[in-house]
């Protein structure tokens, strides 16, 4: 009796964590069961998913690079939902800061001191990010279009734009693939391990976690974010600027997808390749829904994406298993978190075992 | 360069490019009146144009293949469905991972079915013929225009006229209305919310299907991965931008299809690719916000008006009550 009101409580106490961990090991067994039916060897294929990840530096290595561009594209999420919008703008900011940061450092300005170098592009990247992150925003409370439409049709502009760039401005007519100009070695980012292309960006990016983590939880004007995310009613009688503090905390988002952008593209490619989205922008989405919207949670949610997506692109590459799985995988975890309605029966069963337990404790 | 040929040509390539459109315009509308967003557009515009053509491809029956993309398309509204009205899901959130979910289902269902990742090209499947009107086709230009269509280009205007009946001249089509309107009134009186909700779901399902089936059934001869583009979301455009009205969205539709033939159109006059392709995308973006000014011009002035009203009933009391006076 003692054991289980302990369990109920803990489980009262923790269900929303709990709930996360649940809907994540569904998502990740639907993984198993994805690779079970379709590959002709299963168990060789799941213990390759499973382990072959932590399978050498370099494996580890290439999980952590994984790690930097989403942690931002996260960030950047977490603050857009911290206002309550849906703004999907990261995905088209961080392609196009990238382009615009490999077409700054080859093309407008190659010659640069090394360490002023980054600093100037990763700011450029911000700026950028920052600035094409508003324009949804701006749209949304000037004139109530819906963000996800415009933010999405933005992007496909934002790619497109990217590409634009690769192709007329900045491409390499020596190379046979498309590519940009070489980066400068001056403006690249100071690779931490060697064997792998893991740069210091990953220290950025865990600072940042803690800024923002710092800004939205210990700071006046983060305070006044979160609460116009949850009421914005409320925040408004308060006395808040909603419009003007909404439209920053998008501005600021955009600004941590367009810096992962540059620190992706600076601290891994010697060149910029990319001709359509590599969907971090969505994938940053979907750790900022993981960890519920705070950003001290992001790291842990992101190693967990970056261990499914390394996990699925060795399966791809390795066996007869294509690595598109994971975005179902991934959709599903996502739906499984927001809804609400998941798992509540079970916490309702607990809290009313515990008031039982409670009131028949106050008789006695 | 610019003669009649040029111009019929252009007309044609608008319609074709606005037949998706009009169904996905179409399926937002239901759900819309239903107080839903059915974002889950483009997912079911991928989901159903596949299995649309692996069915018509392994049965060798267009009429089976068309089942084949309702269903589909059905499956992924019932599952937005189920996530949003049963389990109270975020219906944002629900949307875009239900065409993330339809982006990677399909590209595994294809890999599973033809062992090939990129598209269906292996498999012959079938298409939704031209349809050769008899007289008319010989009328000098416009016989051009009218005949010679896809059969679901002709079907997607039936489908809007049908859609407008059907939302606003039927028994369901208001109790959709009702519960997008108000759902605990409606339930006050005894409607089934929930069920109306999934109902509207699956019809929803099936127009947007009906613009799968076109993409991979008509427009084009087979199914290729992430080949929708963003076509489902400008159909939940022009249905955002029609403020539930059936015609205005269709030529919202119509109009966001000729962007898209007018970009086709640029392409070929030498401009980059790249930026002409931009262009429905802007107009899609241009589109929202001037309705929403239109919107905000015609409250202001609905506003002025009862506001005018309230004082000129005002002044009118008043004189009343200064003739009262005098006459006491």
């Amino acid at each position: 009796m003692g054991n289980q009101l302990k369990f109920n409580r803990f489980f009262v106490k923790y269900f929303e964590a709990i709930r996360t961990l649940v809907a994540v090991l569904i998502g990740f067994a639907i993984s198993l069961i994805f690779i079970y039916f379709i590959s002709d060897d299963p168990l060789k294929a799941i213990s390759i998913y499973m382990f072959k990840p932590f399978d050498g530096i370099r494996r580890i290595g290439s999980m952590i690079e994984y790690m930097i561009p989403i942690m931002f594209c996260g960030l950047g999420m977490c603050m857009m939902m911290s206002v309550g919008q849906f703004n999907l703008i990261g995905d088209g900011v961080n392609f196009l800061a990238a382009a615009a940061v490999a077409y700054i450092s080859t093309c407008l300005i190659p010659n640069c001191p090394p360490i002023l170098f980054p600093i100037i592009l990763i700011i450029a990247g911000a700026v950028i990010g920052g600035g094409f992150g508003v324009i949804p925003a701006y749209l949304q409370t000037k004139f109530k279009t819906n963000i996800v439409v415009v933010s999405l049709m933005a992007n496909y502009i934002l790619i497109l734009g990217g590409v634009f760039m690769l192709l007329y401005w900045m491409r390499d007519p020596s190379k046979t693939y498309v590519g940009s100009y070489e980066i400068p070695d001056a403006a690249r980012l100071t690779n931490l391990i060697p064997g792998t292309k893991v740069s210091t960006g990953i220290i950025l990016a865990f600072l940042a976690t803690a800024a923002v983590y710092w800004f939205l939880f210990r700071t006046k004007p983060g305070y006044q974010m979160r609460m116009i995310g949850k009421n914005a009613a409320f925040a408004k009688y308060s006395g808040i600027n909603v419009v003007k503090f909404a439209i920053l905390a998008q501005m600021i988002g955009g600004a941590l997808a367009g810096m992962g952008g540059a620190i992706d593209i600076l601290g891994k490619y010697d060149r910029f390749i990319w001709l359509a989205s590599n969907g971090y922008g969505f994938d940053g989405m979907m750790i900022a829904v993981i960890a519920k919207g705070n950003p001290a949670y992001i790291p842990v949610a992101a190693l967990f994406l970056a261990y499914i997506r390394i996990g699925a692109d060795i399966v791809g590459q390795t066996t007869d298993v294509p690595l598109d799985f994971v975005l179902v995988v991934q959709s599903i975890i996502v739906m499984l978190v927001a809804a609400v309605s998941f798992m509540s029966g079970m916490r309702q069963k607990s809290v009313v075992k515990l008031a039982n337990a409670e009131k028949a404790g106050a008789v006695k | 360069m610019i003669n009649e040929a040029y111009i019929i040509d252009f007309i044609i390539s608008c319609l074709r490019l606005a037949t998706p459109l009009i169904y996905c315009t179409l399926g937002a509308l239901v759900s819309m009146h239903a107080g839903q967003i059915n974002m889950a557009m483009e997912g079911i515009l991928l989901t159903s144009g596949l299995t649309g053509v692996l069915v018509s491809g392994y049965t060798g029956s267009i009429w089976l293949g068309a089942l084949g993309a309702f269903a589909g398309g059905i499956i992924i509204s019932l599952i937005m469905g189920y996530m949003n009205i049963v389990i109270n899901a975020d219906m944002m959130l629900c949307g875009i991972s239900m065409n993330n979910f339809a982006s990677g289902g399909t590209i595994m269902l294809i890999y599973v079915l033809l062992n090939n990742k990129g598209s269906t090209q292996s498999l012959k499947s079938l298409q939704f013929p031209n349809w050769e009107i008899p007289f008319i086709k010989d009328i000098p230009f416009l016989g051009k225009i009218l005949s010679g269509q896809n059969v679901l280009t002709y079907l997607a205007f039936v489908m809007a006229v049908l859609l407008w009946f059907f939302i606003f001249r039927t028994k369901t089509g208001l109790r959709i209305r009702a519960i997008g309107m108000n759902p605990n009134a409606a339930a006050s009186v005894g409607i089934n919310v929930n069920r109306i909700r999934f109902q509207a779901y699956i019809y929803s399902g099936i127009f947007a299907a009906l613009g799968g089936a076109f993409m991979t059934m008509g427009y084009l001869s087979y199914w290729a991965q992430n080949m929708m583009g963003g076509r489902g979301f400008i159909g939940i455009s022009a249905a955002n931008l029609s403020g539930g009205n059936v015609l205005i969205g269709t030529v919202a539709a119509v109009f966001f299809g000729a962007t898209n033939a007018l970009a086709i159109v640029l392409q070929t006059l030498n401009l980059k690719p790249e930026l002409v392709q931009m262009l429905p995308y802007f107009a899609t973006i241009l589109g929202l916000v001037g309705i929403s000014v239109a919107q905000k011009k015609r409250d202001e002035k609905i506003i002025r008006k009862a506001a005018m009203h309230v004082r000129l009933e005002r002044e009118a009391d008043a004189a009343k009550e200064v003739a009262n006076r005098t006459a006491n």
